[in-house]
């Protein structure tokens, strides 16, 4: 992460609701902590960049997150959530500044019946505006996740970008996956996409891996590990180990 | 002495046989060419023979030093000595590729390797093949050329220094210096290991730099004829036309029959008037 940033921790404890104001030009990392179980808005005004860190660990989690982007302001969420028990996520990003861009990537994992629900959107209203959706999950022991990205386009943002990826690995046959990736598109003039792919591991990496003498429990656990620690790199040092100590104990 | 002994081998990939009572040995210090059309079960011999489970194998042995591989899981297969450097390489997103070749060397290895030591067989292969040392530090093949590609198969077939090595096309895509670094690595692995090799290629030049010790060529499903050198020599410049002729047998081509059972469009409906009269 970038070293001129001001770091800062945002805990719900004391407040449910709480309102943000990134001023012209500031650059901050925000970290939310644990518990999570209520309502955050951004305002980032015109130039400011704000790198925003969800990570959900132990306990049941709920978050509302509504952004508001100005002109060229930039939003990056970076959600991992490996909490226990069931949680949700509803964050809706709102580029109404020209050549705003809001970015949300998350990895997930879900075990032991959890159900877990994601609701992930944008609209795009100013022009040249750019979102990008790319989100990692895997499900486990019959656990249930459910996630729904929106990218709305509208009428008058021209020259927008609005991108989609959706993976889920399922580890057996009762956990079950659903994603929505929707573009709603009211302009034209505009770039969107929007890919989904949700299954089992994939049959050729893994014959790959094993080709190779890795037993299957490894080559299972070396690709799982490739799926999900993409999200590690986004967090300070502390939160980065504890990540890699979940997906470490999760797979071994 | 190893030796890989596959006897009247049967092999089918969704429920079709490719196949039909293959016989072939390979020792350890022989380089076996194999060609053979497109279609005719070059590459199923090879996936057969590492075990991917896509292919059935129906009838027959495949023995490595009088061991049973097709009893061996695919893993053990590897550890046991069998290298197939693939002809499509897959793209595994997040694994890296120094981490999944340090988990792969230490399946093969009894003691277990310092970090110190990886990064210095590491270093000195990615020199030999000639890839920068800070792509291992990517996703395995994600990004990478189709010769980064290839000269990485080649990569990882220097560190598990196998017995037997078989290379599926491991000369498409590659420009003609990739081709060279890659034939120096197979011959230097040869003379320094004395490893038995299984080469596929379509093309000679690969041949010429590797100078296999004998040739095999596979049609219909066998082995039809096996040879020296001059086999593949012959082959280059005459083609299979020839080698039909002379031991009498037709090329089966089913690759033809069903191009024109799939048609779209206009072609489709005259396919169908032709079957409905």
């Amino acid at each position: 992460m970038q070293n001129n940033f001001e770091e800062k921790n945002i805990s719900f404890l004391n407040e449910k609701n709480q309102e943000i104001n990134i001023s012209c030009n500031e650059k901050i990392n925000l970290n939310l902590v644990d518990n999570f179980d209520g309502e955050l808005t951004i305002f980032l005004q015109k130039d400011s960049i704000c790198n925003l860190r969800i990570f959900y660990k132990e306990n049941k989690n709920s978050l509302v997150l509504r952004t508001f982007l100005s002109e060229n302001a930039e939003l990056n969420v970076y959600f991992a959530d490996f909490s226990i028990g069931n949680s949700s996520l509803s964050a809706n990003s709102i580029l109404y500044g020209n050549e705003a861009k809001s970015t949300f990537k998350y990895s997930s994992i879900s075990k032991n019946n959890d159900a877990k629900n994601y609701h992930i959107s944008f609209s795009h209203i100013g022009e040249k505006t750019i979102s990008n959706l790319e989100g990692y999950s895997v499900n486990m022991n019959e656990s249930k996740l459910k996630v729904e990205g929106v990218s709305h386009i509208e009428k008058n943002s021209i020259k927008s970008k609005a991108h989609q990826k959706i993976k889920g690995i399922l580890f057996d046959k009762e956990s079950v996956a659903i994603a929505n990736p929707i573009l709603k598109i009211d302009c034209d003039d505009i770039e969107a996409s929007h890919a989904c792919a949700i299954g089992s591991l994939n049959d050729n990496h893994l014959f790959y891996l094993l080709s190779r003498g890795l037993p299957l429990k490894d080559a299972r656990k070396l690709i799982t590990f490739g799926y999900l620690n993409p999200i590690v790199e986004y967090f300070d040092e502390k939160d980065k180990e504890e990540l890699k100590t979940i997906i470490e104990r999760e797979f071994n | 002495m190893d030796v890989l002994e596959i006897k009247n081998l049967h092999v089918s990939v969704e429920d079709k046989e490719i196949l039909k009572g293959l016989n072939l040995t390979i020792k350890k210090g022989e380089k076996v060419a194999l060609l053979g059309p497109n279609g005719h079960g070059k590459s199923t011999l090879l996936n057969a023979i590492m075990g991917n489970p896509r292919y059935k194998v129906t009838q027959g042995e495949i023995l490595l030093n009088g061991e049973n591989v097709l009893e061996m899981k695919v893993d053990e297969r590897s550890r046991k000595g069998l290298f197939l450097a693939f002809q499509n390489p897959v793209e595994i997103p997040g694994v890296i590729s120094a981490d999944f070749y340090k988990s792969a060397l230490q399946e093969h290895s009894e003691k277990r390797m310092s970090l110190y030591q990886f990064y210095k067989v590491l270093d000195n292969a990615s020199q030999e093949v000639k890839i920068p040392f800070e792509m291992f530090n990517r996703a395995l093949n994600d990004g990478f050329s189709g010769g980064e590609k290839k000269r990485n198969e080649i990569l990882q077939m220097m560190l598990l220094n196998p017995k037997i090595a078989m290379l599926d096309e491991i000369d498409s895509g590659l420009d003609v210096d990739a081709i060279n670094t890659v034939s120096e690595c197979i011959n230097k692995q040869y003379e320094k290991e004395n490893t038995g090799f299984l080469i596929i290629s379509h093309y000679a030049r690969l041949f010429e730099l590797v100078k296999p010790t004998r040739s095999a060529v596979i049609i219909n499903g066998k082995v039809v004829l096996e040879g020296g050198p001059e086999v593949y020599k012959r082959i280059d410049k005459d083609g299979y036309e020839r080698i039909k002729d002379e031991l009498n047998i037709s090329i089966e081509n089913d690759n033809e029959k069903t191009m024109n059972q799939v048609s779209i469009g206009v072609c489709a409906t005259k396919e169908i008037i032709k079957n409905a009269k």
